[in-house]
């Protein structure tokens, strides 16, 4: 079993929060979506770590989303997407990870199921704010605004897991 | 693929802790964790918004380029007026005058407001349309509150920490406010839609009521005050829908608002010692159509009072310094000569009120 790097994962998550609070959620950026640092982070370190980490670090995530002052949605929500989301990048990450366009096609992957499961289980628990016009309003425009962050978000993540661990995502970079 | 049985169980363990969480927030738990996150988020909202304010302002003047040569000319010329004004001696009356209006409708209708900066615009995923302040219960703030800018609502104040409040807009979905057509007594509720378009749904009680597009709706004050104060513009109506066989009327309203602009914001800390009724409402642009409004009302007279406001509609032009000024019912400061005009502004404020007032009454 491979060791996780416990501090770097949680340092990472950390730094996405801080960002996310302080940084993202201020841009005021068109079409009153935002990019979603935190699950960024969680497919990113799930594609190294696996599928255990995975999960904590998506929950851990999760939980913090949805503390943000800001989110109005239901507690544990984020927590269990990110955590389902976490957990399934990090089946298939050892596979993705020795490839070099495979983690890209996994984050988008993820970043559309994680916006789809949560409108869904949103509408579930009924939630108002959910229905079909603000869905097909936010989950495309939220997914594009990740994507376009992805290769950034990648690139700083796996090259600093390559330092921390001494050289083992073998993407190239 | 390794994916040991202690996986699975981390997993399920995790699963059913958010479960537990979610189940815990629906039957109203999840307050305490909240207060607690957003007494760690605070200073981090903060930071953030002390470091990116100029980053900001470069992006907001990048983004405005192509309009600022027009910007500059105009300013330049602006800048020639307010010369001549500070010769004048007017200056300090222009910049009271200013004041006054930041600070919005609070004096017009006797709000005590504290002044409040957005701190973060969205969080997560976006479905709610609400924002965080950097104003807390140590200034004043509690839950229930009306929130209110230059133009008209904002929203209100669903939680504070000591130094942050957070406010749902308007338009999110779950919003839901009295509100009364300005000048008739029709009442009914307005709801947040979580569109883009950013209207907002006015369902009125009365089906037969008659409802015109560009009518001007505000708030009808909740009792006891909280969470709405009366009488703050919530937006003109935009469009009629056609709903046959429902109990209620419906319109779509535009917030008075721009909601994606909030510079800064006001919380009423303390209402009104009366309903304002319609006098925070901005004069109308175009008044002949306020005497066609108070002329459905069903009274012939109130036609008349309209006409004392034509000799008064050439002052603007009469006083070629800031045409803006007597656009405002509440700011009767007179840009040019102390004594004259002045007359003709104040005189101008009361003949403007009765189009509105009778009209709606009768």
């Amino acid at each position: 079993m491979r060791r996780v790097p416990v501090v770097f994962c949680a340092v990472v998550l950390l730094l996405a929060v801080v960002a996310q609070v302080a940084v993202v959620n201020r841009l005021g950026l068109p079409f009153g979506v935002v990019p979603d640092l935190a699950l960024l982070v969680v497919v990113a370190l799930a594609l190294l770590t696996g599928a255990r980490s995975g999960a904590v670090l998506g929950f851990a995530a999760g939980l913090a989303a949805d503390l943000m002052p800001a989110a109005a949605g239901p507690l544990g929500l984020s927590a269990l997407v990110l955590c389902l989301v976490g957990y399934a990048t990090g089946r298939v990450g050892a596979l993705a990870v020795r490839s070099p366009v495979m983690p890209f096609a996994v984050t988008a992957a993820a970043t559309l199921a994680a916006g789809v499961l949560y409108a869904l289980l949103g509408a579930l628990l009924g939630d108002p704010r959910i229905g079909f016009g603000s869905v097909l309003h936010v989950v495309p425009w939220t997914w594009l605004c990740t994507l376009l962050l992805s290769p950034f978000a990648l690139f700083l993540i796996f090259t600093g897991y390559r330092r921390v661990t001494g050289g083992d995502t073998a993407m190239g970079w | 693929m390794r994916d040991t049985r202690g996986t699975r169980i981390v997993l399920g363990v995790l699963l059913i802790a958010a479960v537990a969480l979610v189940v815990l927030d629906q039957r109203g738990g999840g307050t305490v964790l909240r207060s607690a996150a957003a007494a760690a988020y605070g200073p981090l909202e903060r930071a953030g918004a002390a470091v990116l304010r100029p980053v900001h302002d470069v992006t907001t003047m990048l983004a405005g380029a192509p309009a600022a040569a027009d910007r500059i000319a105009a300013l330049e010329r602006e800048n020639a007026e307010l010369r001549a004004q500070v010769e004048t001696g007017l200056i300090d009356q222009e910049r009271a005058a200013q004041l006054d209006r930041m600070l919005g409708l609070a004096g017009l209708g006797g709000y005590e407001v504290v002044a409040a900066e957005p701190l973060s615009l969205r969080a997560g995923p976006a479905y709610a349309d609400v924002l965080t302040v950097d104003a807390g219960s140590d200034d004043g703030v509690a839950p229930e509150m009306t929130v209110l800018a230059a133009e008209g609502l904002v929203g209100r104040v669903t939680s504070v920490t000591a130094d942050s409040a957070t406010v749902q807009l308007v338009s999110d979905a779950t919003f839901a406010s009295g509100a009364r057509l300005a000048g008739s007594r029709e009442i009914g509720a307005v709801h947040g839609r979580n569109d883009s378009d950013q209207l907002l749904r006015f369902e009125m009680l009365d089906p037969d009521a008659r409802i015109e597009v560009g009518e001007r709706a505000v708030t009808l004050g909740s009792v006891g005050n909280a969470p709405f104060v009366p009488g703050v513009p919530i937006g003109t109506v935009e469009e009629l829908v056609e709903t046959p066989g429902a109990l209620t009327r419906t319109a779509l309203i535009r917030p008075a608002v721009d909601l994606s602009r909030l510079e800064v914001v006001g919380i009423v800390v303390r209402p009104p010692e009366e309903d304002p009724r319609d006098s925070v409402l901005p004069r109308d642009p175009d008044a002949p159509d306020a005497a066609e409004v108070a002329g459905t009302g069903g009274a012939a007279v109130p036609v008349d009072p309209s006409l004392p406001v034509d000799p008064a509609a050439p002052a603007p032009s009469a006083v070629p310094v800031d045409p803006s000024v007597p656009a405002d019912p509440a700011v009767p400061a007179d840009p040019s000569a102390p004594a004259d005009p002045a007359d003709v502004v104040t005189q101008q404020q009361p003949a403007g009120q009765p189009v509105q007032g009778p009209g709606g009454v009768g």
